[in-house]
């Protein structure tokens, strides 16, 4: 990396510009080496692996159960659907049931989990632009997730809450109020954060026509989740590759539509993810609704676990679609695990739509594509 | 595509920034969610946690029954639990559990065979498991090493009885308890053996607060030698095994190291700076030992070793 | 200078067309011109100043001209007290005698007290050399006015921090000192003792000069802001001009930190600045020039003596052209103090701190101290010239003169105003976003230049055209309109917005924290 920049440096018509891994808006340790005439990009080159722990591999020398933690690690800013991406792909492994209760349980957890992501995610957003009073005003409701997750696990961010075989806990007397107290609380919050930045015109300025990214590059380029929905494909695991008991909940996929500029740029990015809130809020309305006419049972913790085999399975994380893929020889660890994460897709699409952007403009990329560092390395 | 037209920025661009900064000003009729940590609370913050909040593991060695369960689960090997057979009795000499490398995940209390029941608790608890303590600032990491057993104090693992969840203390109490102990005993321990990790130099040899450190920790071993049934035997022991060099050079014109130790204790040699292949380290551990022997409370020994030390070596 | 007075009603001339300048200070002198050739040059000439019954010397230099020197007998006149008379003006030349149109009358407006004054008259009147009394009451002027600028920048740190916390749902500093207002102190004296680092590839002298250059551009500003009646260092003339030429001096410093510091997020930062500040001097300062010419002078304190103590009396709602030029002067007036929305230059989520990246302890406190400082004086320009400045309503310049106390609330009056044009920057900094450099180029040459021009253009009409009577109609109907309706307005939507919002607890054992 050092060499290119001297390349382009040398050539002299450009200002090199090394971005990162310590400044103050690339969300974590990421370098970007930007090629600038004046404000102008004319490319940002990303630099991925500084926060690389070589996740994979602890997932050979752990157990099978062990290794349960370490998932919380792959993207903390939504931990749980890495959680329940591991369980259920042991589980598939092993061949083994999971009780219905903690299959909702799962599910409440993961969508608090991704509206938590998501209040990071929008926050961030604005502040990347300049607003910073919208991502306090949002992490106080993040707060509050926080809170009802410590009730629910004890941890607040590494949550270790999923288990082979169900969950760690269930819910703890009085929590289910709780929870639906919080949602009342949250609705008009969504309402209201919209009134102070997702509709300013400065911030839609700021936003709207910005790295236009069609539905085909989205795809071309492997984006998943929010990212690819904001680009106009219509496509959610939850909803087209069904798990868990999301085929008994109803809720929309929300799709971008180019509200304010063009169908996929980085205002639909935001406003999908805005839009993922209420339907996070639905779900486990529905979900706590459900959870009442099953048994009390929430982990059938397996007696001997040596799976041998393979298996993959998907969820849809905050970040898009999480899979992994697991490789059993009988013992009780994993002999090769992998995971598949959105975010290091969507640092591949930075360097194309970069050119011609500028210096600012990229910020307002990175954080659109809500991309973050350990989930791209880990 | 939406595209407004001049006048409609204006308007659009007057009324967001009046919208949001209503939202903005709505804020001055709401209570701020700042909880002000750690002294402007109504209850400690710790208590305030919920019950299942992950913080510093505790064990009640009351009830524990060295299965090693927990050793033996863990990730990434925080707990190191050491049984030893004294007579016919199995005990456990050591259970340490490194907090400062604990990544909180809970995995030993699930593990755990043993449940209990906690006061203040509305779920069953464990022999291990996790309390709400969570502050651990510390300047030291060797203070974060929680010791559930002391040393010279073994602890003989309990009888679980059928069908019977035993009682044990409020969670929280022991973590404290062991938590105060790893502050004060930990550090001095951890000089120590900087003390005796020191390389050869004169500086780091007479290092005030090294010297000091190795007083102390010997303080407690001359008293256990003074209390012994053969006092100068035992002293002359722990001169070989702590400050001679056990070589037996006879450069001290002693025929062997205990021989010298012998000498020492009994007034026969009076210059406690003999033992050669020692060096500076004998002659300061020498001086402790006879200072420490004398009565002398462990500063002023360290300051009178310092200074021998260094009038001989210098 | 803008023509007062030219007297031409009802088909009858006036002899004399005009006199300048309008106020009057000992040592000026005044520029009378007759409407025809009239007087005889070189004939023993007067000029007298009918309210104040004051004979000025003065001398004919051409027919249509006379040139009255303004000395002593002014002030005596005055008896050392203020007086803005409103008066006519008569020249007399042996027999004969010529007035202005008693319509229109000249101002006739003297300020002995500014603290420029105070040094004239020691330098005048105190034995010593008069070098060496100027001196000292120039130092004195001086420290009157640069001793409370930290002290301001700390406290309107510490405020904008409380308000900034309340906004984000938080507490801001409530440690150091009462509830936390000492902050300043503290993070003063860190600063202060933190050592003074200089980039190796720096180029060390413009990378030292240049806090400093900002802080002179700053503090000479305040040379001209008229905190009350009496309390202003000088009344310039060229109050307006004054002010809008040193503060751009902020920017040569800001361009000469991010390029001597050798860093590519600094330089960027520099870049910006200059590009911003320089765009946006444009129409500040023809919004500027709407309100001088509704004033007729460019002096600070007259433009404040000629709006009144009610709102509807403000250049602010005087019509609807001043309304704009003020929206054009707050958002140009931002930009030139690096406020967010345009807060480019150090753009913290884009270019690490801009241009002062590279700075640190007492050097890069500067920087700070500059940036809060020049908030009160944004808002104590916009309070001159657009929010009648220290005029209490009821009070004329009369009863002023009578008690000090009312000048006193005048001042405090004034500082009210200031704060809350302060707290309106601290709360947009604390809404909105960032601009991208070339949208902040659009709103400037796009939208605030044209707009601007528009409003002097408009408001020369308006007063070519309007009667007055109309014009105190539409000043009232505007402040109706605009502060009441659109403060109410703004008003049911604060509450809207606090009463949707359900206050939620949790965590019941923390619950009654902070309650």
């Amino acid at each position: 990396m050092s060499e290119l920049i001297l390349a382009y440096e040398a050539s002299g018509e450009e200002m090199t510009l090394n971005m990162g891994p310590q400044h103050p808006s690339t969300h974590g340790v990421i370098r970007f080496i930007i090629r600038t005439d004046g404000e102008v990009m004319h490319e940002a080159i990303p630099d991925v692996g500084f926060l690389h722990r070589a996740i994979e591999h602890i997932a050979e020398k752990c157990t099978y159960e062990g290794f349960m933690p370490y998932t919380d690690r792959v993207d903390y800013v939504c931990a749980m659907p890495a959680n329940h991406v591991w369980a259920m792909a042991v589980e598939k492994l092993a061949d083994l049931e999971v009780p219905e209760r903690a299959e909702y349980l799962r599910v409440i957890s993961d969508e608090l989990n991704r509206i938590s992501s998501h209040c990071i995610a929008l926050g961030a957003t604005a502040m990347d632009i300049g607003a910073i009073t919208p991502f306090t005003y949002i992490l106080r409701e993040r707060e509050y997730v926080n809170e009802l997750l410590e009730m629910l696990c004890g941890a607040r961010l590494t949550y270790n809450y999923h288990r082979i075989g169900g969950v760690g806990w269930d819910m703890p007397a009085g929590w289910r109020d709780k929870v639906l107290r919080w949602c009342d609380h949250f609705e008009p919050v969504m309402a209201e954060f919209d009134r102070l930045i997702t509709n300013n015109e400065l911030f839609v300025r700021r936003l709207a026509n910005l790295a236009v990214i069609s539905a085909d590059e989205a795809m071309s380029y492997g984006l998943v989740g929010p990212n690819l929905r904001a680009s106009g494909v219509d496509f959610d695991v939850r909803r087209d590759v069904p798990y868990s008991i999301y085929p008994k909940l109803k809720f929309d996929v929300p799709v971008g539509r180019g509200l304010v500029g063009s169908v996929g740029d980085a205002w639909d990015r935001y406003w999908v993810r805005a839009q993922e809130w209420r339907q996070s809020v639905t779900m486990i309305r529905q979900c706590l609704a459900q959870i009442d006419g099953t048994d009390k049972e929430f982990w059938k913790q397996p007696k001997k676990l040596k799976p041998k085999g393979d298996a993959m399975v998907r969820v849809e994380a905050a970040r898009g679609d999480m899979s992994c893929y697991v490789v059993g020889d009988g013992g009780t660890n994993a002999y090769r695990a992998r995971f598949r994460t959105g975010s290091f897709d969507a640092m591949g699409i930075i360097r194309e739509k970069s050119r011609g952007l500028m210096v600012a403009d990229l910020v307002a990329l990175i954080a659109s594509l809500d991309v973050v560092a350990p989930e791209i390395d880990r | 595509m939406r595209r407004r037209s001049y006048f409609g920025a204006i308007v659009a661009g007057v009324r967001t920034t009046a919208e949001g900064m209503a939202v903005t000003m709505a804020q001055y009729f709401r209570r701020p969610t700042t909880v002000q940590y750690p002294d402007r609370t109504d209850v400690a913050v710790v208590d305030s946690l919920p019950e299942r909040y992950r913080g510093f593991l505790e064990v009640d060695m009351d009830i524990c029954t060295a299965c090693k369960a927990c050793e033996r689960d863990c990730p990434i090997n925080v707990i190191a639990i050491d049984i030893e057979k004294v007579g016919d009795q199995r005990v456990m000499t050591r259970f340490d559990i490194d907090m400062g490398k604990c990544m909180y995940c809970g995995i030993c209390v699930e593990s755990c065979p043993i449940p209990a029941v906690a006061p203040g608790d509305l779920e069953e608890t464990k022999c291990i498991r996790m309390t709400r303590e969570f502050e651990g600032a510390t300047s030291e990491f060797s203070s974060l090493t929680f010791r559930f057993v002391q040393s010279g104090d073994p602890v003989v693992p309990y009888k679980p009885t059928k069908g019977l969840v035993p009682p044990t203390s409020r969670r929280g109490l022991i973590a404290r308890e062991v938590r105060r102990t790893a502050q004060s005993v930990n550090p001095v321990a951890f000089r120590w053996s900087q003390a005796q990790k020191a390389g050869g130099s004169l500086a780091d040899l007479t290092r005030s607060e090294l010297v000091q450190a190795r007083a102390e920790a010997l303080a407690t071993q001359v008293a256990a030698a003074r209390a012994a049934a053969d006092e100068p035997a035992a002293v002359a022991q722990l001169l070989v095994a702590e400050a001679l060099a056990r070589t037996d050079c006879e450069k001290c014109g002693w025929p062997t190291c205990r021989a010298y130790a012998d000498a020492i204790v009994s007034g026969a040699d009076r210059a406690l700076d003999k033992c050669e292949p020692g060096g500076a380290r004998a002659t300061r551990d020498t001086n402790l030992i006879v200072q420490l022997r004398r009565g002398v409370a462990p500063v002023d020994a360290a300051a009178h070793a310092s200074a021998a030390t260094l009038r001989r070596h210098r | 200078m803008l023509v007062a007075g030219c007297g031409a009603g009802d088909g009858e001339t006036a002899a004399i067309r005009d006199a300048r300048p309008t106020r009057l200070q000992r040592g000026e002198r005044m520029l009378v011109e007759a409407s025809s050739p009239i007087f005889d040059v070189g004939a023993p000439t007067s000029v007298l100043i009918d309210a104040l019954g004051v004979t000025l010397p003065a001398r004919a230099v051409a027919a249509g001209r006379v040139v009255a020197d303004v000395d002593a007998s002014v002030e005596r006149a005055l008896g050392g007290r203020h007086l803005a008379a409103q008066s006519t003006i008569t020249v007399v030349q042996s027999e004969q005698r010529w007035s202005s149109d008693p319509r229109t009358r000249f101002a006739v407006d003297l300020f002995p007290h500014s603290l420029q004054h105070l040094a004239n008259g020691w330098a005048a009147h105190l034995p010593g050399p008069a070098w060496l009394w100027w001196a000292a009451a120039l130092l004195m002027a001086a420290a009157i006015v640069a001793g409370p600028l930290p002290v301001i920048a700390g406290l309107i740190v510490v405020w904008e921090r409380k308000v900034s916390g309340y906004m984000g749902s938080r507490l801001g500093p409530n440690r150091v000192g009462p509830n936390g207002w000492l902050q300043w102190l503290a993070d003063g004296l860190k600063l202060l003792m933190k050592e003074d680092i200089i980039p190796t590839e720096a180029d060390p002298h413009l990378f030292r000069a240049a806090p400093y250059l900002a802080f002179l551009g700053l503090f000479l500003t305040f040379v001209v802001l008229p905190f009350s009646r009496y309390l202003i260092v000088s009344d310039l003339d060229i109050g307006l001009l004054f002010l809008l030429s040193v503060t751009p001096l902020v920017v040569v410093s800001i361009i000469m930190g991010g390029w001597s510091s050798n860093s590519k997020w600094s330089l960027l930062g520099g870049m910006r600045s200059a590009a911003q500040i320089i765009s946006y001097e444009l129409p500040a300062s023809v919004a500027l020039l709407t309100v001088a010419t509704l004033a007729g002078s460019l002096s600070t304190q007259s433009i404040v003596a000629s709006q009144g103590g009610w709102p509807w009396q403000w250049y602010l709602f005087h019509d609807p052209f001043t309304l704009v030029a003020f929206f054009i002067w707050f958002g140009s007036a931002l930009a030139e103090g690096n406020r967010t929305p345009f807060d480019l230059p150090e753009a913290e989520s884009e270019l690490v701190s801009g241009y002062n990246t590279e700075y640190s302890g007492f050097r890069f406190s500067l920087f700070p101290l500059v940036e809060w400082v020049n908030i009160a004086v944004i808002g104590a320009v916009g309070t001159m010239l657009f929010l009648g400045g220290w005029r209490i309503p009821l009070v004329d310049a009369a009863l002023l003169e009578r008690h000090w106390w009312i000048d006193l609330a005048g001042f405090a009056l004034f500082i009210a105003k200031d704060l809350s044009i302060v707290f309106v920057v601290i709360w947009i900094r604390w809404t909105l976003p960032r601009f991208r450099v070339d949208q902040m180029m659009n709103l400037c040459w796009k939208y605030f230049i044209p707009f601007a021009f528009i409003c002097f253009v408009g408001e020369l009409a308006w007063l070519w055209l309007v009667p007055p009577l109309a014009q105190t109609i539409v000043s009232i109907a505007g402040f109706a309109i605009f502060g009441v309706g659109f403060g109410g307005w703004f008003l049911s939507r604060v509450r809207y917005n606090a009463r949707r919002y359900q206050d939620l607890v949790l965590n019941d054992a923390l619950g009654r924290v902070n309650s």
